[in-house]
């Protein structure tokens, strides 16, 4: 083909297919990103997106079909090929070192160097340069600790767009661990990046950003691409029927609405990072709390299971006062927390699904020596109940997608028939299906008349799934929504601070 | 276990149950000397000592610690018992039973200020090192006591069922250490701080309990090992122990358990320690230059490491 005009396109992908063994991984792909532009690639877990972009990056080699890039074709055998030609990504898991500055962290791996010895005048000066121009808020020799997430972040990309030829960055969950707000902050920068040229791939389970930064969706499913469309021709709901491949009418399961007695009364609490908070969660409840990261959602929640001391105030259960100092008493009192990292807290990922589900319940199982029979059918209870796959228990906590880890988290809280189960951030990281039988399981133990309280800074689920919703502000309880205001720009405005007339 | 762990520690202590295998072969076509029963009863011998503190060591490790102290711990056992006995004419049975508590204390010691003081292991086991080094030095002024009752020495000369009694005892506690680890609580809860700690602590376990427990199982393998030490070399040398902690952590490190904790065997500590003891007797038998030992043997240490690390 000749001509300029079409030349825009920076990556061509034709045909491609990897095979994996017993998985077609992708099934004779076609793709394709234009010079500037924001692609988001979008798929359950295991449809296929990461390969396709281990495959870009020379992670992966194809087993068949082309790739071009810039109009040649190109045949990566290793990641430091594809990186030559200039493509560059960022990945849930930063690899950055907090002691060392942002510029450090810029250059980290090829600093400018003055014969032996680090050129640090240069270093600092490119960096503040770097950050002057994408409308970063820091300075080359801030300390990268003393940053939040979000600049972190784009501290992050920036080690990837200060190298002069990159043309393809890929983007994988940038904004899992950032609030709202700092979302914001990130797209703004985002969208300098694209302004120079730089073509995005962006992975995100979060659909309602892609709608904001994208300018194209390609949608995969079982290995297959079923779609490429313009960002704005796209409904949320058409989005999420292409995924899925079934039609959900609601992606939220019907609340329950028989509500009980009062469960758990946290009275005037206060400890690090939050102050003065009360609230009352009733059996068969969801109670949400949300706020912006930061705002002491976590905090609360780690502190009322006694996994970080408390300042003053009380707990009560069932009208009786509970001494809780350290989680050994909040599992006594049968309160479960399922934490906001699952991988670090949540679970031990070397040991087997079956010996995390009895963790909090080895007593169950010891008579007075572990029945380890007993252990596995407890835990085939549970992996029934809950559908965990791959159904064989012995298998390694870190071998589970996100989603039945998280399942995994909460049968260890089911086997101690626990009357009280806090989430915090029950859905993060997690794909679309996936949520919505995380959802139906909380709806589910709400009618079984389980008291649940959610922390939450994904605004749609708390409004979806929850009965009340606090909403948190600096440490602080700002205001409390149920009935008819529970609604999204209700909670918006009190998260950011702005004022409401009430 | 679960099942990938399984294979692949099978699959490390396969490795180093073939190279013990490998060195058995060669080195009874060396020497004929090298597989007669007597010989490999003395193997034996030698290996208690070394895999009954490598057992208290197997459960640091797998807890997510370590002990360097271990050495120290076996040489406090027997100098108490030395001093009380020999200089003081308290009754064995009694010198040892205050041995063996004070030992025991020690190691609790260690879990204590490990968790309370929150010094890591490293730095408070090396600390204790030192310290128990220096109680010996102070209680038994350097003087080695050299006569222990005859009846002591049973524990070393000894046999039940035809067994030595330093091998009969270092079996029992490798199948008390097995069975405590799959089949108690407190075992499992060892796994678990050592896997991941904060999943442990929010899943309502006692850790304090559990890291207290686990030094003071190992002060009590000390202890133990202190107990053999003695009654073979029938005096309490109190440069007895120096360079132990090495000895058992290699046990521990060659029988596929990781230092970062969490994971291992006891199965895997008694074919390190064996194979340990294999080679310094073959060493010994095919008159190779001693000084050879501690070469081969840190050279094992590192392979083992190694041909693990490559298959990940």
């Amino acid at each position: 083909m000749v001509g300029g005009a079409i030349m825009s396109k920076i990556l061509e992908i034709k045909g491609v297919s990897k095979q994996f063994p017993g998985v077609l991984a992708l099934d004779n792909i076609d793709f394709d990103l234009d010079e500037g532009e924001v692609h988001a690639l979008l798929g359950e877990n295991g449809a296929g997106k990461s390969t396709l972009v281990k495959i870009i990056t020379g992670a992966y080699h194809r087993d068949s079909g082309i790739m071009t890039i810039g109009g040649k074709a190109v045949d990566f055998q290793t990641p430091a090929e594809a990186k030559s030609q200039g493509i560059g990504g960022i990945y849930q898991e930063f690899s950055q070192v907090n002691s060392l500055s942002v510029a450090e962290n810029i250059f980290l791996g090829d600093y400018p160097m003055k014969g032996l010895f680090i050129d640090w005048e240069t270093m600092n000066a490119t960096a503040d340069e770097l950050l002057t121009r994408f409308g970063v808020d820091a300075s080359a020799t801030d300390k990268l600790s003393s940053l939040g997430v979000a600049t972190r972040q784009m501290v992050e990309i920036l080690k990837v767009v200060h190298r002069e030829n990159l043309r393809i960055l890929i983007m994988d969950e940038p904004t899992s661990a950032l609030s709202d707000s700092e979302t914001h902050l990130l797209f703004d920068f985002v969208r300098t990046i694209q302004a120079t040229g730089v073509a995005i791939i962006y992975i995100s389970h979060r659909l309602d950003e892609i709608k904001q930064i994208c300018d194209r969706i390609t949608v995969f499913k079982n290995g297959k691409k079923m779609s490429t469309n313009q960002a704005q021709d796209m409904s949320i709901d058409a989005i999420v029927t292409e995924m899925v491949g079934t039609e959900l009418k609601d992606h939220f399961p019907p609340k329950n609405i028989s509500i009980g007695d009062p469960c758990i009364e946290v009275c005037n609490l206060s400890g690090a990072g939050f102050e003065d908070i009360s609230f009352t969660a009733h059996k068969g409840e969801v109670l949400g709390i949300t706020g912006l990261v930061g705002a002491g959602k976590t905090e609360v929640l780690i502190s009322v299971f006694g996994g970080a001391p408390i300042k003053s105030g009380e707990i009560k259960l069932n009208g009786t006062v509970v001494n809780i100092h350290s989680p050994i008493e909040a599992v006594k009192n049968r309160i479960g927390l399922l934490p906001e990292s699952r991988k670090e807290q949540g679970l031990n990922l070397i040991m087997s699904c079956l010996e995390n589900i009895s963790l909090a319940s080895l007593d169950k199982i010891s008579k007075p020596f572990l029945d380890l029979k007993l252990e596995k059918e407890f835990a085939e209870q549970n992996f029934s109940k809950l559908e965990i796959r791959p159904s064989n228990p012995k298998n390694l906590a870190e071998n589970l997608s996100g989603g039945n880890q998280q399942k995994v988290v909460l049968s260890k809280w089911l086997l101690r028939d626990s009357e009280v189960l806090m989430f915090d951030e029950p859905t993060r990281g997690i794909d679309v299906g996936a949520k919505f039988q995380i959802y139906s399981l909380i709806m589910e133990l709400a009618k079984a008349g389980k008291t649940i309280i959610v922390a939450s800074s994904e605004i749609d689920e708390v409004v979806g799934i929850c009965n009340r919703v606090l909403v948190m502000r600096r440490g602080a309880l700002v205001s409390e929504l149920s009935g008819e205001s529970l609604k999204t720009e209700q909670i918006v405005l009190s998260m950011s601070g702005e004022t409401l007339v009430s | 276990m679960s099942l990938k762990s399984n294979i692949l520690d099978n699959k490390q202590q396969f490795l180093a149950l073939l190279g013990l295998v490998c060195v058995v072969i060669v080195l009874s076509f060396l020497s004929e000397y090298f597989f007669t029963a007597n010989n490999l009863l003395n193997i034996g011998k030698q290996a208690s000592i070394n895999l009954i503190i490598g057992l208290g060591m197997t459960i640091v490790i797998i807890s997510g610690g370590i002990d360097l102290s271990v050495g120290s711990l076996l040489a406090l056992t027997i100098s108490i018992m030395a001093v009380l006995n020999v200089v003081h004419d308290v009754d064995i049975v009694l010198a040892g039973f205050v041995a063996v508590t004070a030992t025991l204390a020690a190691g609790a010691i260690n879990g204590i200020i490990i968790q309370y003081g929150k010094v890591p292991a490293f730095i408070t086991t090396l600390g204790m090192m030192g310290i128990a080094r220096g109680v010996v030095l102070l209680i038994s002024r350097g003087n080695p006591s050299m006569s222990f009752p005859e009846e002591f020495l049973w524990i070393a000369d000894g046999s039940i069922l035809w067994i030595p009694v330093p091998i009969f005892l270092a079996a029992l506690a490798a199948i008390l250490t097995a069975f405590l680890l799959k089949y108690t609580r407190l075992g499992r809860e060892i796994y678990a701080i050592g896997g991941n700690e904060e999943a442990a602590r929010l899943s309502g376990i006692n850790i304090a309990y559990v890291r207290i427990a686990a030094y003071t199982i190992c002060g009590l393998s000390c202890a133990l090992g202190g107990v053999i030490f003695a009654a073979r070399v029938g005096a309490a040398p109190p440069s007895s122990g120096m360079g132990y902690e090495l000895n058992a952590i290699a046990a521990v490190i060659i029988g596929g358990t990781s230092l970062s904790g969490g994971q291992g065997k006891v199965s895997g500590t008694v074919i390190g320690a064996l194979l340990m003891a294999v080679i310094a007797n073959g060493l010994n038998i095919i008159e190779v230059d001693p000084y050879w030992q501690s070469i081969v043997i840190g050279s094992i240490i590192v392979i083992a490491v190694m041909v693990s690390n490559m298959r990940k």
